[in-house]
């Protein structure tokens, strides 16, 4: 087990996913500029190859009255439901509590596409608004009429380039790539028994079974503890009380700390944080700080990434999202499953579109590393309601990408095993009962 | 542009103007010294001959063949649908008519009227069912006013014509030379009238109607017989006239019964279409005798509106940095347009004119002009051409129109203001000033728009809202719901001077602007509101925002008069000061009452006691009438004063304030039969306007300073409404009670104007209900008819606080309460705080809706102590004032002013200028320091992170608005809410400039216990290091709140401004956000290195 790890090559490519310097003075416009400016360029030559003939103009002020064309732009999206942000921060008894997510799409809504010369908004009955969101990137072919932009076609910019995947020799060769996701350590009311399970089985104290092959890496995907909220009022606490909250805190940390510890004597492990894990909550999410895990992240064989993670796995290029740009995808279009979503994601080039629009990001300035310049051969979305995969065979490139969601381990008790030597990366779950 | 308004109002000093504005007669002076390069367009001044609308668009052209290319393009699609062909032999010709005026001019043959003129000729503009615009040519209405013949001792009918004669030489010798002419006096006819003022016994008498050539003869024949007059064989004699200052065109107006914007029908063969001597841009100009048209009462079919073209405009200006713009230096650079047709609901044109270049607008025409001159005239050249009737947009009066004018006169374009219909009537600026009681005295300007209503939006809400601010931010965040960008006009200046995509930028803000005033139209439904204010009170549409409420009383107590032969003395009051007593009310037991109280309210109190006591001028009894008089022919009101009986006379007054109310219950039973959403909005239109009507008579009969006040009637009113309340108090109070087989005593806690609120006892807020409607109804048994008692509502929970002072939850049902209903408790008063307004707001809540008095204690606390530990957003504690002079003026110093002094010395560039509002807060000062030395910029202090006063926040903003209300609820243990555990902890931010910090070495400390670090330790110290994880985790927890609220808060800002891919500029210091905003910008960069520290030890 452990040899089979030892010779298999890992490449971590998520650098572009940490920011080093983290400063606020900049606004939201550079990172719409920037996706613009990468994707333009993809849509357009998409455009010429799917409309022949059809003139793309080169910003939205040119559009000719009347004129079938192709224009390029930024989705934006007016959705009557979303909730008011200047209510919610101006009423003075929401002092800290995010605005409460939900499903924000409505019959009344309405889209345009922006670019840095001006926006317009699209009409026709091919606009599908409800699946548009703020922040894409789309071509549209129409025609403008009375200051409206008739829209007869959608252009997506397409998957992006795909580096050929080796096919292992050996047929019998089954390596797998573990993912969890989801532990909530601290969560009330969860067995611990199962997530020891998953431990021993891990670290090689149960039987394999279903796998019949090797696990090679782990990757835990995010949500692995739940935080005690604190609460604030004008009430001095004493100093016990402050020590046992303390204490509170710090106890899934330990725990996590543990388990991880114990895996990572048996196999690489990378560990993503996710949406309640204790890392800034702005995508990219950077790495769980060293200090939250004391003794695991001495080891060698414990990594701490970024969320979005990516990464080579042998023969297989992967990336995996803790979930947060997919779900606020689905509060803001009517796409509702996940692997649509993923789908959608991977022909905009794109694996967080809604963000900064209804996603906090950082406000990169120079770059918007959400952009995809390649097509993985696995993506991975974790903490999602149930297991999913398909296997996305795209149309126009011929281009196949393995989709996998992950639910939450505390709610499932499943780890997904994927056969990174499989052709088509067949994944299996694998469900702990007590 | 809209800054400025608040300033000018207060400071009394208009700004400067270029020239006097004055005669029509010296248009063409300006060019004399022909300076610069703007000489093309001499060519002839006022004298320009339009001759149709090609003539018209080649008459002038601009600096580039390309401008004046693109110009024509859009040229064509500006005008109104083109006329039809009309034979006045056979067609009828309808029209609205929406405004009125009259000119002289020479006595056209085939009309009505004296062969010899100058005459008056009265001009209705209006607009036809299809849109084409009409002008109609008046002929033959002369102006007239009577005095009595008893005062001309020795007077017959026979005398008529000697009389016009001697009065025509008199009145020769006193008109200017300019008017001479050979008759003055036209016709002098016998008429039997009855003066308005008081009973008399005699009822009509001979009355001299004397007719005159001009409305301007009037006043001065007014003169000559009020000053007293050498009658032939009599001796000087004084003579009183009557309504002789009634404006000639409400003359022509209530004589021929055209009410405002009512509709015009001229039969087929009785006008004459004019196809030569065109004075106006309107599709059709016809003459008609004053006699042969109808105007239909607005009922029925001729009730609507006809499809009027609405132009709403905004203009922006490069002002200098740190001045407010002045026509002599800074110039116009955009103006965005927006017409829209009535009823519909998207605009039919949308342009922007520009000086420079700017970059396309999706949906919205952009003319570019190179020259400032060209860009005025395009803008006149565009009215011209659309020609809009009705002219909106907020502050234009004040602002946006004086200010093309002034600077079209600076700039020495002499065809500029002509910017109404008549083509040859310059516009010109007039400073006019009027003193209302309802409106209180404004300083505006006025410009004449011949033909053209003007109808600023500002003025409209001042009139009609009570707001905390009337800035277009604060309206359009109180009507429309949201937040409006704002872009400082130091920053316009900056986009302009940028590149055609910047001003881009500046050109959709300008759109915006231009689009908010007719939205706000739209939604407060101002257009059919006034339109039927105007209908319903008889007066055009203009007087509306531009005289006080009397005008509309005497318009239709004219209207009444006509009919019924009574005369109007003109009088000259100066309001002695006589004061008379108001309306009192039931002392209010004030008191926090968990038990519904009803509320009994008269309906329409004051009209009802005219109606019912009969009170008004024509029934008002001298002494020597009153003697006259049989006892039961009389009565006295509660003031000694006597008025007749209805058996003997009914008065005017009172019937029409019972038109008034039977029209508006008519409307009333319409509106709920009516379907169509424009008939509604009319009828509710109307109804509103009627109501207020009706309640205005009161206020002219107590006008002191009135045409026609009358204080007997106003202080019998009130005396009467007094008395209404003391005896309906009476009355319940007897009634209900135990004794009588009532479950409780009742009590009356508290009555004002025209209700009274009675605590019935009962818990049940449906017996409440049945009591209080059983009440009213036996009340009002009590009281003459129509006074009538009607129970309304009941409040359940009530805290009265004081007079004039409550809040409670509001039920017209008992099943579910409507509304949190709360009086003179949210102040307006914009020197709070925005942290009171939602402290008191929150209580309420608390208080009434959950039911928790101890929840508003505990909250009220938590807030407090916020307060105390710096936990409050900053935007909740700004308070901002206008600035209306220089600092120096200011005799005792003042927060604002002192900080805008202090602001100049620091950076003239973006100090305010006079008519800002200047945002503040208070900071912590030394000790002693005046309210005023410790103002400061809010951004100045983020910045710096400058401490503030919160004790001054405590003491002087909360403490006495939050006593106010928890006084009634913990009596004398209110005060244990601004004392105790919780005001303990304070916390004080550590000021970056100024003081210690000049001294004061940076060292970094544990981010744990706060000891200084050792060298080689970034975060924590030795004894800390065992807890970096929980230490850490804390620090993520506020920073990731930040995080949040910094993403959630500029992505807003991004939608509000409708741009992805610009940053963001606003400056709208009245949004809620604007000022988190910046905080949590600097907060967010200052935690996050603080987590960095954390970072640079350790990482991956």
């Amino acid at each position: 087990l452990q040899m089979a790890a030892a010779d298999f090559a890992v490449q971590h490519t998520h650098d572009r996913f940490k920011v080093s310097q983290k400063r606020y003075e900049q606004q939201f416009a550079h990172i719409y500029f920037s996706r613009l400016s990468v994707l333009r360029p993809v849509v357009r030559a998409t455009a010429d190859r799917t409309h022949p003939g059809v003139p793309v103009v080169e910003k939205i002020i040119q559009i000719e009255e009347g004129v079938d064309c192709v224009v390029v732009g930024t989705v934006f999206k007016n959705m009557g439901l979303r909730p008011d942000v200047i209510s919610h921060y101006s009423s003075e008894r929401a002092v800290t509590t995010a605005p409460p997510k939900s499903h924000f799409v409505g019959a009344d809504d309405t889209a345009g596409i922006e670019d840095d010369s001006g926006r317009v908004r699209l009409t026709g009955a091919v606009v599908p608004v409800g699946m548009l969101a703020t922040g894409m990137v789309l071509g549209f072919r129409g025609k403008e009429a009375a200051g409206e932009f008739d829209v007869s076609a959608v252009i997506f910019p397409g998957l992006a380039p795909q580096i050929e995947r080796p096919l292992h020799p050996r047929s019998d060769s089954h390596r797998f790539l573990a993912v969890v996701c989801g532990l909530r350590l601290g969560d009330d009311g969860q067995n611990p028994m199962f997530v020891q399970l998953l431990a021993d089985f891990l670290s090689g104290h149960l039987a394999t079974g279903a796998a019949g092959g090797q696990i090679v890496r782990l990757l835990v995907a995010g949500n692995s503890v739940v935080l005690p909220q604190h609460q604030e009022g004008y009430k001095l606490a004493t100093p016990k009380q402050k020590q046992d909250s303390q204490n509170a805190a710090a106890e899934p940390l330990r725990e996590l700390d543990a388990i991880l510890t114990q895996i990572s004597g048996a196999i690489p492990v990378d560990v993503m944080p996710g949406a309640c894990d204790p890392a800034a909550t702005s995508l990219p999410q950077q790495p769980l700080h060293r200090c939250l895990l004391p003794l695991s992240s001495q080891r060698s064989t414990l990594t701490g990434v970024t969320n979005p993670f990516s990464a080579t796995l042998g023969p297989v290029s992967i990336i995996a999202l803790g979930g947060q740009s997919v779900d606020d995808f689905r509060h803001c279009t009517t796409l509702q499953d996940e692997l649509d979503i993923m789908q959608t994601m991977l022909r905009l080039r794109h694996i967080a579109p809604t963000a900064p629009d209804t996603l906090p990001c950082y406000p990169f300035s120079a770059e918007d590393p959400f952009v995809l310049n390649q097509t993985p051969h696995l993506m991975v979305v974790a903490n999602q309601p149930s297991f999913r995969t398909t296997h996305f065979s795209d149309p126009d490139t011929r281009q196949h990408v393995r989709l996998v969601a992950v639910p939450e381990f505390a709610v499932s008790h499943t780890v997904v095993l994927v056969d990174l030597d499989d052709p088509t990366l067949a994944p299996q779950p694998l469900t702990f009962q007590s | 542009m809209k800054r400025g308004f608040e300033g000018a109002q207060a400071s009394g000093a208009p700004p400067k103007r270029m020239r006097s504005a004055g005669d029509d007669d010296d248009g063409d002076n300006d060019f004399d010294d022909g300076d610069d390069d703007m000489d093309m367009f001499d060519d002839g001044g006022e004298d320009v001959e339009f001759e149709g609308e090609d003539g018209e668009a080649a008459n002038h052209s601009f600096s580039t063949d390309v401008e004046e290319e693109v110009f024509l393009k859009h040229f064509s699609s500006w005008a109104r649908r083109p006329l039809p062909a009309i034979n006045p032999a056979t067609d009828r010709l309808v029209f609205q008519q929406l405004e009125i005026d009259y000119y002289t001019a020479n006595p056209i043959p085939g009309m009505p009227g004296p062969l010899n003129g100058p005459v008056p000729v009265v001009r209705m503009y209006g607009v036809t069912a299809a849109g084409n615009t009409v002008l109609a040519h008046v002929h033959g209405f002369m102006p007239y006013f009577y005095i009595p013949m008893g005062a001309l001792p020795g007077f017959v009918p026979e005398s008529c014509e000697q009389f016009r004669r001697f009065l025509n030489e008199k009145l020769g010798q006193r008109v200017a030379q300019k008017d001479r002419c050979a008759e003055y006096v036209l016709a002098v006819e016998v008429f039997m009238k009855e003066s308005l003022q008081g009973y008399h016994s005699t009822k009509k008498s001979p009355f001299l109607r004397l007719t005159l050539l001009q409305p301007k003869f009037v006043p001065t024949c007014r003169a000559l017989l009020e000053g007293g007059i050498e009658l032939p064989g009599v001796g000087l004699r004084a003579i009183q006239t009557f309504e002789s200052n009634l404006a000639y065109v409400l003359r022509f107006m209530v004589d021929r019964s055209v009410v405002g914007a009512s509709w015009i029908d001229i039969p087929p063969d009785r006008y004459v279409v004019r196809s030569k001597n065109l004075l106006s841009h309107c599709q059709l100009e016809i003459d008609v005798a004053f006699d042969a048209f109808v105007s239909h009462a607005p009922e029925g079919e001729w009730a609507r509106v006809a499809p009027v073209r609405i132009l709403s405009f905004d203009i922006e200006c490069a002002a200098r940095k740190g001045h407010f713009p002045e026509a002599e230096h800074d110039p116009v650079i955009q103006i965005a347009n927006l017409v829209t047709v009535q009823g519909e609901n998207k605009p039919i044109i949308r342009n922007i004119l520009t000086l420079n270049s700017c970059a396309n607008i999706v949906g919205a025409q952009v003319l570019s002009f190179d020259r400032e001159g060209d860009l005025l005239l395009a803008w006149k050249r565009f009215l011209i051409k659309t020609d809009p009737d009705v002219v909106i947009g907020y502050n234009i009066v004040n602002f946006d129109i004086p200010y093309l004018m002034n600077r079209a006169a600076h700039l020495k374009i002499s065809q500029f203001p002509f910017l109404g219909r008549i083509k040859q009537t310059r516009s010109v600026i007039r400073d006019t000033k009027f003193s209302s009681k309802a409106y209180g005295t404004r300083e505006n300007k006025s410009i004449n728009l011949d033909g053209r209503v003007q109808f600023d939006v500002l003025q409209a809400i001042q009139r009609d809202y009570k707001l905390r601010s009337y800035s277009l931010n604060a309206v359009s965040a109180n009507f429309l719901g949201e937040q409006k960008e704002d872009v400082h006009h130091s920053i316009i200046a900056d986009l302009f001077r940028g590149s055609a995509q910047t001003r881009r930028r500046l050109a959709t803000y300008c759109l915006k602007d231009a689009y908010l005033p007719q939205r706000l139209l739209d939604k407060l439904m101002l257009f059919i509101n006034y339109m039927e204010m105007a209908r319903v009170t008889g007066v055009p549409m203009g007087y509306l925002l531009t005289r006080g409420q009397q005008i509309r009383v005497i318009s239709q107590l004219y209207r009444k008069c006509l009919t019924e032969d009574y005369v109007i003395p003109t009088n000259k009051f100066n309001g002695n000061g006589e004061q008379y007593e108001g309306a009192t009310v039931i002392e209010p037991k004030r008191g926090y009452y968990d038990i519904p109280i009803a509320t009994l309210d008269f309906a329409s109190l004051y009209p009802s006691i005219m109606m019912a006591h009969n009170l008004c001028y024509t029934t008002l009894l001298t002494p020597t009438e009153k003697s006259k008089l049989a006892a039961e022919d009389y009565h006295k009101t509660p003031t000694n004063d006597f008025f007749v009986n209805p058996s003997v006379r009914r008065g005017l007054l009172p019937r029409i304030l019972e038109d008034l109310l039977s029209a508006r219950k008519r409307a009333k039973e319409d509106l709920k039969k009516a379907k169509d959403p424009v008939e509604k909005a009319v009828l509710d239109g109307r109804q509103l306007a009627l109501k207020i009507s009706a309640n205005s008579v009161y206020g002219f009969t107590g006008a002191q300073v009135g045409q026609l006040p009358c204080l007997e009637i106003s202080q019998s009113v009130t005396a009467y409404g007094r008395m209404m309340i003391e005896a309906t108090q009476q009355a319940v109070e007897q009634k209900y009670r135990i004794e009588n087989g009532y479950s409780h005593n009742a009590t009356v806690i508290y009555g004002d104007t025209d209700s009274v609120m009675v605590r019935f006892g009962t818990t049940d807020v449906e017996e409440t209900m049945k009591l209080g409607r059983e009440a009213a109804q036996f009340v009002s048994g009590q009281f003459i008819k129509p006074i009538k008692l009607e129970f309304e509502k009941v409040y359940y929970p009530y805290l009265l606080i004081n007079k004039k002072r409550y809040a409670g939850l509001l039920w017209t049902h008992s099943d579910k309460h409507d509304k949190m209903d709360a009086k003179g408790i949210e102040t307006v008063r914009r020197d709070n705080c925005p942290l009171v307004k939602n402290v008191i707001t929150t209580c309420l809540d608390y208080i009434l809706i959950q039911r928790d008095v101890p929840g508003a204690i505990e909250y009220v606390k938590s807030v407090i102590s916020s307060l105390l530990r710096n936990k409050i957003d900053l935007s909740e504690l700004v308070i901002s004032k206008a600035l209306a002079k220089s600092g120096d003026d200011y005799d005792n110093k003042q927060a604002h002013a002192a900080l805008a002094e202090r602001m100049r010395e620091r950076d003239p560039a973006s100090a305010p200028a006079i008519g800002d509002r200047v945002p503040y807060v208070i900071i912590r000062g030394a000790k002693g320091a005046k309210a005023y030395e410790k103002s400061e910029d809010p951004i100045y202090v983020l910045e710096n992170s400058i401490p503030l006063d919160t004790k001054y926040y405590l003491e002087q903003q909360l403490s006495k608005p939050l006593l106010r209300i928890f006084e009634p609820i913990m009596r004398d243990n209110a005060q244990s809410l601004l004392f105790g555990e919780h005001t303990r902890s304070i916390s004080i931010t550590t000021p970056t400039v100024g003081g210690i910090m000049k001294f004061a070495k940076k060292t970094l400390t544990c981010m744990g216990c706060k000891t200084p670090l050792g060298d080689n330790e970034l975060t924590l110290c030795k004894h800390c290091r065992g807890k970096e994880a929980e230490i850490y985790q804390r620090a993520l927890v506020s920073t990731n709140q930040m995080q949040q609220k910094y993403s959630d808060l500029w992505t807003q800002c991004q939608r509000c401004q409708g741009s992805l891919h610009q940053d963001v500029l606003c400056t709208n210091r009245d949004c809620p956000i604007f000022y988190m905003r910046k905080k949590v910008q600097k907060d967010l960069n200052d935690a996050q290195s603080l987590l960095d520290r954390f970072d640079a030890e350790l990482s991956w």
